[in-house]
């Protein structure tokens, strides 16, 4: 049986998912956004992201800050 | 609402995904679907799957026997979409090359209708100077591949060019 963390782990997933939908589906942000943004999270640095993405690391550096800024506007991030 | 705010700040996204593995492979799985049309943005970001290792392996093949392939990325995204014509790219392309003479230069290309939402595959036959045989060597390039097509979607189409080898 889940326990109350394990729920609102759950719960908190969801809500980030459904964010990063609503702001793909509103074009709010990019997909090549939110691939930057995790390969990030992922541990690459802003050199191998812009060498995938074919664009330059300042590029790069504005992909994620958008992403972020708008998913941290959109999802209840303090539940986490 | 400003303490909202700050509060809802505290926590970035980066931080989360970085804590957080499922949800990192949920967002994952999420943008591979979504860029699967996009071959080669998604192979240098998830490296190559067996489809476009596939599909790889024919275009090499194409260019292997001395077929132009200018708009290769186009030619790749349309065979992620009609994976069948694979098959059928490789029988058309073989029977092609192994009819054309020193004469023909053989392209495949998209071609893409401007009034109406189709595209399909064009394996263009052109010749410097005109060969009586080449309407005849389209007619037995389209009899090799036909088999292959077997009534799924997607076509290609043979057409002789006569602008002359470009």
């Amino acid at each position: 049986m889940l326990d109350n963390d394990a729920l609102r782990l759950a719960e908190f997933r969801i809500d980030f998912l459904r964010a990063a939908i609503q702001l793909l589906s509103k074009r709010e942000i990019d997909p090549r956004d939110l691939v930057a943004l995790l390969l990030h999270a992922d541990g690459h640095t802003y050199e191998e992201i812009a060498t995938v993405l074919e664009c330059s690391t300042s590029t790069v550096d504005r992909m994620i800050t958008r992403c972020s800024q708008a998913i941290a506007d959109s999802a209840l991030l303090e539940g986490y | 609402m400003a303490n909202e705010r700050v509060q809802r700040r505290a926590v970035s996204p980066l931080q989360v995904l970085r804590e957080d593995a499922v949800l990192r492979g949920m967002l994952d799985g999420m943008l591979r679907d979504m860029l699967e049309g996009e071959g080669a943005l998604a192979e240098r970001v998830w490296g190559p799957t067996e489809l476009t290792s596939e599909i790889h392996d024919v275009l090499r093949e194409v260019s292997d026997r001395g077929i132009d392939l200018p708009q290769r990325v186009d030619v790749a995204a349309y065979l992620e979409g009609h994976l069948h014509m694979v098959a059928v790219v490789e029988a058309a392309t073989a029977a092609a090359a192994q009819r054309a003479g020193p004469n023909t230069r053989l392209s495949l290309e998209v071609y893409r209708d401007p009034e109406i939402d189709d595209w399909h595959l064009t394996l263009y036959v052109r010749q410097e100077l005109r060969d009586e045989s080449l309407l005849q060597m389209v007619d037995e390039i389209v009899e090799a591949y036909t088999g292959a097509l077997g009534g799924k979607s997607g076509r290609l189409s043979v057409t002789a060019d006569f602008r002359g080898a470009r």
